[in-house]
């Protein structure tokens, strides 16, 4: 997209050094679920897209 | 306010931005979110509706009701571009005015008519923002034959929900929508509840208002920002970057939200603020850089963009476009859409130095909003976004800190 020369910061959480096997074992708290669908979209890469905030 | 003119439509000036991101060799993303205003007029008269309360009244041209020619016309324009760009999946939403004031004869027609002319290839997903006063069994009949999904709007608490979404008597709904929530909530209807939205109040309660949307069970949820931007500040939203009231309000639901033993409905806004904080991308317009996926076209056949914009200035979601002349892939190349595609390009120069613009994606779009300088600037709600997201990073970062202890 053309981004590479943009001068930009990031500030994401730190997910390496985590037992993959194991927060597959938690239980459905929030951080589980948020996990989880890391885990997913790794495994089965998300497409992309902005849906309408006005839906839900 | 004046209406903006053509050539900044974007916001971006053409000398400079517009053009320049016209010319970027990006290839652009197909619209997979059709949203169908299938009914022009409300039976309630909201004091926050960007449809008929703000800037925009080009409401009062429309159509009462989507016409079944136009519906055929958008079944039609919706094929044509799934076939064109390879699409497995579109979703279809019936939207308002209140939809459902459309009948449930429109519906069981309409729904008929975009699943006989959309391709084989592909699936289709159907639901409808409603008010929910007029959820009936007759109604819920009707969409849950037609695989209709129902999503509702409730301002949480009664007194919260009373105080802006009331019947042009004044009114309130709170009595009517329970009575049409208690109803989805029943038997085999449960199963077309597609979620709550809530729009945040700063003189309510925040745990009260999230805990009392909970007695509804909702799968999903989310909390909307009030609409506003630099130029019609939304309420509570001061000058001073040192205030920061609806990330207070918001931080509050998280804490409720986050800390329970176990997740009791999916809310929307703080899921994709943690998936986009480790990593992943959004899927909604609120936050993240993605591009925009989402097509709005009116009653009478126009095609626009993302309708909240209406807040902004009168004409800011027109694109000129109608289903009659043109395709949907001619929207992938208006200027405004290219903005909403152009992820970090389209951003306000302040935006790319922040550490969380990746998360935050400069805001919805209609809050970035400044009469006389369009939509490159960083949104009204900057300093809540940062302390918002700052507070979830933290959490997550503790968590996850504690995580790699208990099991490294």
């Amino acid at each position: 997209m053309g981004d590479k020369d943009l001068d930009v910061v990031s500030d994401l959480v730190d997910l390496s050094g985590l037992d993959l096997e194991v927060l597959r074992t938690l239980r459905d708290t929030a951080l589980a679920q948020a996990i989880h669908r890391v885990l997913q979209a790794a495994e089965n890469p998300e497409e992309a897209t902005l849906g309408f905030q006005q839906f839900i | 306010m004046k209406d903006q003119p053509a050539s900044t439509v974007s916001g971006l000036p053409s000398s400079d931005g517009s053009v320049a991101l016209c010319n970027t060799g990006r290839r652009p993303s197909p619209i997979q979110q059709f949203v169908l205003k299938v009914y022009s007029r409300c039976n309630l008269a909201c004091d926050y509706c960007y449809v008929y309360q703000m800037a925009d009244q080009s409401w009062r041209q429309r159509p009462l009701a989507m016409s079944p020619g136009t519906v055929e016309l958008v079944a039609d324009r919706i094929a044509q571009h799934a076939e064109q760009h390879g699409l497995l999946l579109v979703g279809i939403v019936l939207h308002g005015g209140e939809p459902l004031l459309a009948g449930e004869a429109f519906f069981a027609a309409t729904a008929r008519t975009l699943r006989e002319r959309l391709p084989a290839t592909t699936a289709v997903t159907l639901a409808l923002q409603s008010n929910g006063v007029l959820l009936t069994e007759p109604m819920l009949d009707v969409l849950g034959e037609h695989g209709i999904q129902v999503a509702v709007s409730i301002d949480g608490t009664p007194a919260g929900h009373d105080g802006h979404r009331r019947y042009p008597s004044g009114r309130g709904s709170y009595a009517d929508v329970e009575r049409g929530l208690a109803l989805l909530n029943t038997g085999p209807y449960r199963d077309l509840f597609a979620g709550l939205l809530c729009t945040v109040d700063l003189t309510q309660d925040p745990v009260a208002t999230y805990e009392n949307l909970l007695r509804f069970r909702p799968p999903r949820m989310d909390f909307l920002l009030p609409l506003g931007n630099w130029s019609a500040r939304p309420p509570g939203r001061t000058e001073d970057p040192a205030d920061t009231p609806y990330a207070d309000w918001l931080g509050a639901v998280f804490d409720r939200w986050y800390s329970a033993p176990e997740q009791e409905t999916q809310l929307r806004l703080f899921r994709e603020i943690i998936h986009l904080l480790l990593g992943g991308v959004s899927h909604f317009e609120g936050v993240g850089l993605a591009p925009t996926s989402v097509a709005v076209v009116e009653a009478d056949g126009s095609i626009e963009q993302t309708d909240a914009l209406k807040s902004a200035h009168h004409g800011a979601a027109d694109t000129g476009l109608h289903l009659a002349t043109n395709s949907f892939d001619d929207l992938l190349a208006h200027p405004a859409v290219v903005a909403r595609q152009s992820g970090l390009l389209a951003l306000a120069d302040q935006c790319r130095q922040c550490p969380v613009h990746r998360v935050c994606g400069g805001g919805f779009y209609p809050h970035r909003y400044k009469a006389g300088s369009g939509f490159r600037n960083p949104s009204v709600y900057c300093p809540d976004l940062l302390a918002l997201i700052g507070r979830i990073n933290r959490r997550l970062d503790s968590d996850l800190r504690r995580l790699r202890g208990t099991v490294g």
